[in-house]
């Protein structure tokens, strides 16, 4: 490999560059993290019997007031809220505050040494759905694809919905957007596929993929799903 | 200066292999913390937005366990690191790089005086330079220079072919010295060639 034309000068510099002292500390607070991180999701069984006690109670205090709520002629609004409330999932009670709640509080865990970027990170928050792993993202994509190669845009909208009303793609957002436009375009949803095109270019102007989002964001969208699906090949 | 969108586009998902993926975020941490660090430093975040940044990295690394395979692991970690770098900029829409400031609230490592001084000179006039370049050069130029690859693995890197690697790599050279040529008097190894 040459090294031309740095010159000593400028290797010098990325020398000094080299000597630049990752912190120790920010490595142990890391470290910290990671294991907090990995300890969140378990419970100890104690811990677990006394919250599967407090769903049973929440459930009984559920069903206590919409029977309540039943027997009345005159139906308050908070009480239609706080069951609503109490028949949520587990996850989506843990998110409320503990006022009305009988949720145990969480395993021990270190969060004020995570620091600000630990604090943000979705895994501190309790998701209402668990969001698909990047496999399963890769598997659905892959058969939407398939589903295209065939002919078969319906099935194809239908694995792009798999998700549905969840987190949807995360880590494939932006290529299951633009699978979608072109599975819009074959089904004969032109205006909608025409429309998703038109947000993508915008939303994504610096993506690599914009130039073909942009073939279907114009009335002739029928040529672009011909374009689109042949560089859609693998 | 940064396009962070083609920066975090740039990132590709490995491809599966059948060696077993790599289980133990400690060892992974341990081993490329600082590499990851001197990366985020050197694309653009100061000392404790590149301490958040790694820590960011490590955090999405350990639930991605599974699809890193041994002997890939700085590639794949690198990838996360721009993804990350690639959402911060979009959330600060492209503030200064580094300020004088943050520079000095790195570590310094042992020396005299004068050699702290000159480190603390050269990371500020690196970081201002490398700033001036387009992303992918400053990438590939950190990758090479700081970090030691070859352009095979920068391309492996960046997934880009080697030949691409390489004009890259001799382009960024290129420009940088033509850069640091204009800012004698800033470098603390000497300002005349």
């Amino acid at each position: 490999m040459s090294r031309d034309p740095l010159d000593e000068r400028a290797r010098e510099l990325f020398a000094a560059a080299r000597r630049e002292p990752a912190p120790e500390a920010a490595r142990q607070r890391i470290a910290a993290a990671l294991r907090a991180q990995t300890q969140r999701p378990t419970l100890e069984p104690s811990r677990l019997l006394a919250w599967r006690g407090a769903r049973v109670w929440l459930l009984v205090a559920a069903a206590a007031a919409v029977a309540g709520a039943l027997f009345s002629l005159q139906v308050p609004e908070h009480s239609i809220d706080i069951s609503a409330e109490a028949l949520a999932p587990p996850s989506a009670q843990r998110q409320t505050t503990g006022a009305h709640t009988a949720a145990p509080p969480p395993r021990s865990a270190p969060s004020n040494d995570l620091g600000p970027v630990a604090s943000s990170l979705p895994a501190k928050r309790t998701p209402v759905r668990t969001p698909p792993s990047l496999d399963q993202e890769l598997a659905t994509m892959q058969r939407a694809r398939a589903a295209l190669g065939r002919g078969d845009a319906a099935a194809a909208l239908a694995e792009l919905d798999r998700f549905g009303r969840g987190p949807g793609f995360r880590q494939l957002a932006v290529e299951a957007r633009l699978l979608r436009i072109e599975a819009l375009a074959r089904a004969g949803r032109a205006d909608e596929a025409r429309n998703l095109a038109r947000r993508f270019v915008q939303q994504n102007p610096n993506n690599p993929l914009v130039d073909r989002a942009r073939t279907f964001a114009t009335p002739a969208a029928s040529s672009g799903v011909e374009k689109a699906s042949e560089e859609n090949q693998p | 200066m940064v396009d962070a969108a083609s920066a975090c586009n740039g990132v590709v998902v490995e491809p599966l292999t059948e060696d077993e993926p790599t289980s133990d975020i400690d060892a992974l941490l341990n081993a490329h913390f600082a590499f990851i660090w001197r990366v985020c430093r050197r694309l653009g975040f100061a000392p404790a937005d590149a301490d958040d940044a790694a820590q960011q990295v490590f955090m999405i690394a350990s639930t991605k366990l599974d699809r890193i395979m041994p002997q890939r692991e700085r590639a794949f970690l690198y990838g996360i690191a721009l993804r990350v770098r690639g959402h911060a900029r979009r959330a600060e829409r492209r503030r200064r790089e580094v300020l004088v400031e943050d520079v000095e609230a790195t570590a310094l490592p042992s020396g005299g005086p004068d050699t702290q001084a000159a480190l603390a000179q050269a990371w500020r006039l690196l970081d201002e330079l490398l700033a001036e370049l387009p992303d992918k050069l400053r990438r590939a130029l950190v990758l090479a220079e700081i970090e030691g690859l070859e352009v095979t693995e920068i391309a492996s890197f960046e997934n880009i072919p080697v030949g691409t690697a390489s004009s890259r790599l001799r382009l960024a050279r290129e420009r940088f010295r033509a850069l640091l040529a204009k800012h004698p008097s800033k470098n603390p190894f000497g300002g005349r060639p």
